[in-house]
């Protein structure tokens, strides 16, 4: 019989955790009833959708801060984030409703979501997580991916750097028969030359990737849209679809800002 | 654990696991079998309930997370139960039902849209769809009632 555990703050959260490491964590609870069908029935459920200070967002001069448990509905709705991180407004409101109400930033970083990570990548995006009697920590998303989580520790809030000026943002999903990709870029001109680029395409097989040919070929010089050439056809275990895709993307967002330019 | 959760206006106060799917504790527990359970996984839409006026695929909402709260099914979608509601009658007018199985998520899906947005262009309508799987009508007849239903 699984024994339900129901916290109302945070400090709880975290104690709670502390002591029942192997318990399943509830937010959204999307990701958690597909796992069921893989997997036993914990023992013990840790259901954090009643810890109000994980939620809610925040858009100021310094940076935006997003609590781990906003839904991506609450995310794509909110007008400030759309005008600051558009990218990242346009991934969360791509999905089906039944899903934007419910899935939670922190869980769709959590079970590294190919049509979310993408623009958490390209929007510099920091995690701050947090354990019991211990100060927070923030990590890149990129080392996010790549380290394992401190046993007790929690998701508690995403962080965005402000928008910079003169800062462009790309978000496509691409949805075909062959396959389900995200094409997302963000670069920042100024002095006439590209001053910060990140490229990421997502899809479910690959995750998400930094393009990182193209972000070389466009850092530090005029934009141009040749770069676009330099996605890798590698991508998606050999798939040279996702790879025309993304480069037809990319050439044609990238055209479209020599105009502006 | 005990679970108190109100099903379409009714207070019901049930036993269950907390992980037991909504749609588990809406077809086996309160018999409102109109729900319907399809692909168990977040893509056919055909067990579209609504949680406090939200569309929530009720294959993927565990219990726990209902308690306390007001979930709203197909069967409570007419308050006359010898009547169809307005929706229902749409989408039969419209010959939109045809094997019906994914009719009642695609009727609740409809309604969240109602309350969010009275005056929904095609557009708006299919891509809040989005989430609603048919594999009979190519979806134009389900599109067209709702828009004609919404647009009254």
């Amino acid at each position: 019989m699984t024994r339900l555990h129901r916290p109302t703050t945070l400090s709880e959260l975290t104690r709670l955790y502390a002591e029942l490491p192997d318990a399943m964590f509830l937010a959204g609870g999307a990701g958690v009833m597909l796992r069921l069908h893989k997997g036993p029935v914990p023992d013990d459920v840790i259901d954090t959708s009643r810890v109000e200070e994980i939620r809610g967002i925040q858009v100021g001069r310094f940076g935006t801060w997003l609590g781990a448990l906003s839904t991506l509905r609450a995310v794509a709705d909110d007008p400030l984030v759309r005008k600051s991180h558009p990218a990242l407004a346009a991934a969360c409101a791509y999905g089906p409703p039944q899903i934007r109400g419910r899935a939670s930033l922190g869980g769709s970083l959590a079970g590294r979501r190919f049509d979310i990570l993408p623009a958490l990548l390209a929007h510099r995006c920091q995690v701050e997580l947090i354990s019991h009697n211990q100060p927070s920590r923030r990590l890149r998303v990129v080392d996010f991916l790549e380290e394992k989580m401190a046993p007790g520790e929690v998701i508690r809030a995403l962080h965005l750097p402000p928008r910079a000026e003169r800062e462009h943002s790309l978000f496509r999903r691409i949805q075909t028969g062959r396959g389900d990709y995200v094409v997302c870029a963000r670069l920042v001109l100024g002095d006439g030359v590209v001053s910060e680029v990140a490229v990421v395409v997502g899809d479910k097989s690959l995750g998400a990737l930094h393009l990182s040919a193209v972000e070389e070929a466009l850092a530090g010089r005029p934009l141009s849209s040749r770069p676009a050439d330099l996605v890798p056809y590698a991508l998606g275990g050999g798939s040279t679809y996702l790879r025309s895709v993304a480069s037809r993307v990319l050439r044609s967002w990238l055209e479209h800002l020599q105009t502006l330019d | 654990m005990k679970l108190t959760v109100r099903v379409n206006g009714k207070r019901h106060i049930l036993q269950v696991e907390p992980l037991t799917p909504l749609i588990d504790v809406l077809r086996d527990d309160l018999a409102l079998i109109g729900t319907h359970l399809g692909c168990q996984g977040d893509a056919c839409g055909a067990c579209t309930v609504l949680l406090n006026d939200e569309p929530v695929y009720a294959c993927q909402v565990p219990a726990c997370q209902v308690d306390q709260q007001e979930v709203r099914t197909v069967e409570g979608l007419s308050s006359d139960a010898e009547r169809l509601a307005p929706l229902q009658e749409a989408l039969v007018r419209a010959g939109a039902t045809s094997c019906g199985f994914c009719m009642p998520g695609m009727l609740m899906t409809g309604m969240a849209l109602r309350a969010r947005q009275p005056k929904p262009s095609p557009q708006e309508v299919r891509e809040l769809l989005r989430g609603n799987l048919c594999r009979c009508t190519g979806y134009e007849s389900i599109v067209q009632a709702i828009v004609e239903v919404l647009d009254k």
